[in-house]
């Protein structure tokens, strides 16, 4: 692994990139996470967006406090491609389709339907995006990144309205907060701004990776303590008793 | 050895979050790691503010401020005795919370949201109040889950998640407009920058609340989550704010002078308040009812905190309190019917009152003192809030007094089901006991819910004994109107 001094370099000199490269990258790698709804696509793409990002935002604070986006999203990328493959082998072991599979196998058949309307709605989503970038330019950011952080925050909306996949509603907060972060940088670039963000996405990114993990069924539900069954006692007593037998497997 | 008081109360259940972790297995043990670590932050506030105290060789000093990464922490005299409530609610719940276990979660990482609120309590500039309480809610989300497993299961807790990460940029939004109109010195221009900072705050605080009534997170957390995480998300996130806001009022006198934010603050609260009251008396299970309950309760709070009272305020206070003792002993009688019957429906539950009358009579307390029935804390609560709220709009008071009817029908409704004969005599004899019924086992749960019960009769009686607490809390702020 490269020393976090030549991350930084390499940070510096990709934040000298154009604008528009950078904007395509974060568009494409924001269309393929909401078109496409696996994990094995969704999260590099979600890895892609946290380096342009970072890029974006080494452009307005010192690369290194900027180095710390990328950093919590791929630790937090990492942490959920943990998760989703753990709910993916539980899946298998139930003899339901897991990522792998759906990547060589694709059904053609249900995917136009599927995908045409999320390519709607994304349409519609970064045509509003841009529209909000002219009609109401965030505060003390350039264009780019005024659009870059409309972009993510729209997207990351229209995620956790629509997405029924705890992985997939995960990945709209996600997105959201780098909006957030992306919008608000230029208005206050500290590096307390910088750590405490890298921090709650670090947070939050644990609570989704928890959350995939229940949703996926990999969580134990806690074993209740059955110790017997309640009967009727055989007695010739005008009041009812009840006995307590034990279950069969502890009897035996 | 000089320590600031604001790094004890953060670090205190942040350091406590391991032990009770570690000893997550014995319920007993990590309970008493909880109520232990919320006393010794309750020690440290209770003294009077600028006093000193020598612990040892170390002096810890409350007026002291730490700097971490240019914010500044520290306990102002307004943010003392609110954080001994939050606490004292907190030590609460998890004293009630002992006998069932709602999963290895409920005390580490409500110690851990204890430790993010009060640091967003204390930390200025307040935006950073704003990151605090959403990475308090990616706890809070766990804790929802719980040990729970299965599609579908995370709904509430993801719910939890997105409605707190949206109130993100409000905050931030609010803190930059802040700074920028603290710049400008025409008056008038300054009051008119200051406009959206009002709105985007309304906005924040209403997300944070749950206060949204079509998009709110406490149904979703009510039906997915265990009762008890449910009744700490309720009253210490809740509470938590309470005093943010009143922390904001107390701060920002453009905040406090203005009406809009207590316009905005009423409007969302008599919101909530009818969305819970609506729907309370027609529920069909005991968490929908506690929903509507935290619907209602919620939308009381944003009610009194539009009033900028001393009396006001005071009922805040209280009421935080007693939301404690009433939600936590209703939600800890759900929870022993559900680990028995394995539901809260009301279709399920019938008959199961007469086998485990202790839980009915803790759902019995805790619900009809929610709904402000007189005999209990909450109906001193009510009082209290009829109190601040007649001097100045009847009508409303007539809809919290329905609002607080429906979730006691909807309580008795919920009681009927547990006393009504089974359907099958069959199935109300073999039904398997999911809980212990071992003596002692029985005993604890009595012992409990005596005390729960007890305590909200005698707050009921004589509610006087919590005045110094809620009466300072109340005077140490100055903004009323």
């Amino acid at each position: 692994m490269p020393p976090v001094s030549q991350l930084v370099d390499l940070l510096d000199r990709l934040s000298q990139l154009a604008a528009t490269p950078l904007l395509a990258a974060l568009a494409g790698s924001t269309i393929a996470i909401l078109l496409i709804r696996n994990w094995r696509v969704a999260l590099p793409a979600l890895i892609v967006q946290y380096v342009v990002v970072g890029i974006m935002l080494a452009r307005v604070i010192q690369p290194g406090v900027a180095l710390i986006t990328p950093m919590a999203g791929a630790l937090v990328s990492l942490a959920l491609s943990i998760a989703a493959q753990r709910v993916d082998d539980q899946r298998a072991q139930r003899g339901e389709s897991v990522a792998v599979e759906r990547i060589r196998h694709v059904a053609w058949r249900s995917v136009p339907a599927q995908v045409l309307l999320r390519a709607i709605a994304a349409a519609l989503v970064l045509t509003a995006a841009f529209g909000a970038t002219v009609r109401f330019p965030l505060p003390g950011s350039t264009r780019d990144l005024g659009l870059g952080a409309y972009v993510l925050l729209a997207s990351g909306i229209l995620l956790m309205a629509t997405a029924p996949e705890a992985l997939n509603v995960g990945m709209g907060i996600l997105m959201f907060i780098s909006g957030v972060e992306l919008g608000y940088t230029p208005l206050e670039p500290s590096i307390s701004v910088s750590v405490l963000l890298g921090f709650m996405t670090l947070l939050v990114g644990i609570a989704i990776s928890y959350l995939l993990l229940a949703d996926g069924g990999v969580l134990l539900e806690q074993p209740k303590v059955h110790i017997g069954t309640i009967v009727p006692s055989s007695n010739t007593n005008s009041q009812p008793t009840y006995t307590i037998e034990a279950p069969q497997s502890e009897s035996q | 050895m000089m320590i600031p008081a604001a790094l004890l109360v953060i670090m205190i259940p942040l350091v406590a979050t391991a032990p009770a972790y570690a000893l997550r297995r014995w319920q007993l043990t990590t309970t008493l790691v909880g109520v232990l670590a919320c006393g010794a932050v309750i020690f440290i506030l209770a003294h009077p503010f600028g006093a000193t105290l020598a612990l040892g060789g170390l002096t810890i000093d409350a007026g002291t401020s730490v700097n971490v990464l240019g914010r500044v922490l520290a306990v102002r005299s307004t943010d003392q005795f609110p954080l001994v409530l939050l606490f004292c609610s907190a030590a609460i719940l998890f004293l009630i919370g002992w006998l069932v276990s709602e999963g290895w979660t409920y005390v580490p990482l409500g110690l851990g949201m204890l430790a993010l609120l009060s640091a967003g309590l204390l930390i200025r500039p307040f935006v950073f109040a704003g990151l605090a309480f959403v990475a308090a809610a990616a706890l809070g989300a766990i804790m929802a889950q719980a040990d729970r497993s299965g599609q579908g299961s995370a709904g509430g807790a993801l719910r939890y998640l997105v409605v707190n990460t949206l109130a993100l940029p409000a905050f931030l939004g609010a803190g930059y407009i802040v700074s920028q109109a603290s710049n400008i010195t025409d008056i008038t221009a300054q009051t008119a920058a200051y406009g959206p900072a009002v709105v985007l705050l309304a906005i924040g605080l209403g997300l944070l609340f749950g206060a949204f009534p079509i998009f709110t997170w406490t149904h979703s957390v009510a039906k997915d989550a265990p009762p008890m995480v449910v009744a700490f998300l309720v009253t210490v996130g809740g509470g938590a704010v309470c005093f943010l806001a009143l922390s904001l009022m107390q701060d920002f006198t453009w905040l406090s002078n203005g009406t809009s934010i207590t316009t905005y603050m009423k409007v969302l609260g008599a919101a909530s308040l009818v969305f819970g009251g609506l729907l309370a008396w027609a529920q069909r299970s005991f968490g929908r009812v506690v929903a509507c309950a935290a619907s209602v309760e919620i939308g009381i709070s944003l009610i009194l905190l539009s009033n900028s009272t001393l009396l006001a305020v005071e009922t805040v206070a209280f009421s935080l309190l007693v939301r404690a003792l009433s939600l936590g002993t209703m939600a800890l009688g759900v929870a022993l019917i559900q680990r028995e019957t394995g539901s809260d429906d009301f279709a399920s539950i019938s008959g199961h009152g007469r086998r485990n009358p202790w839980a009915a009579l803790a759902i019995a307390a805790g619900g009809l003192s929610l709904a402000g029935i007189p005999g209990t804390a909450g109906f001193v609560s009510r009082w209290a809030t009829a109190r601040v709220i007649s001097r100045t709009d009847m009508e409303l008071l007539v809809v919290i007094l329905l609002a607080g009817a429906s979730v006691g029908i909807g309580v008795v409704r919920g009681l009927a089901a547990l006393f009504a004969t089974p359907v099958s005599q069959d199935e109300a004899d073999a039904t398997p006991l999911a809980v212990s019924p071992a003596h002692s086992a029985n005993v604890r749960v009595a012992v409990t819910v005596a005390l729960a019960v007890a305590l909200i009769a005698i707050l009921g009686i004589a509610p006087g004994m919590t005045a110094p607490l809620t009466n300072t809390a109340a005077q140490n702020y100055t903004f009323y109107k």
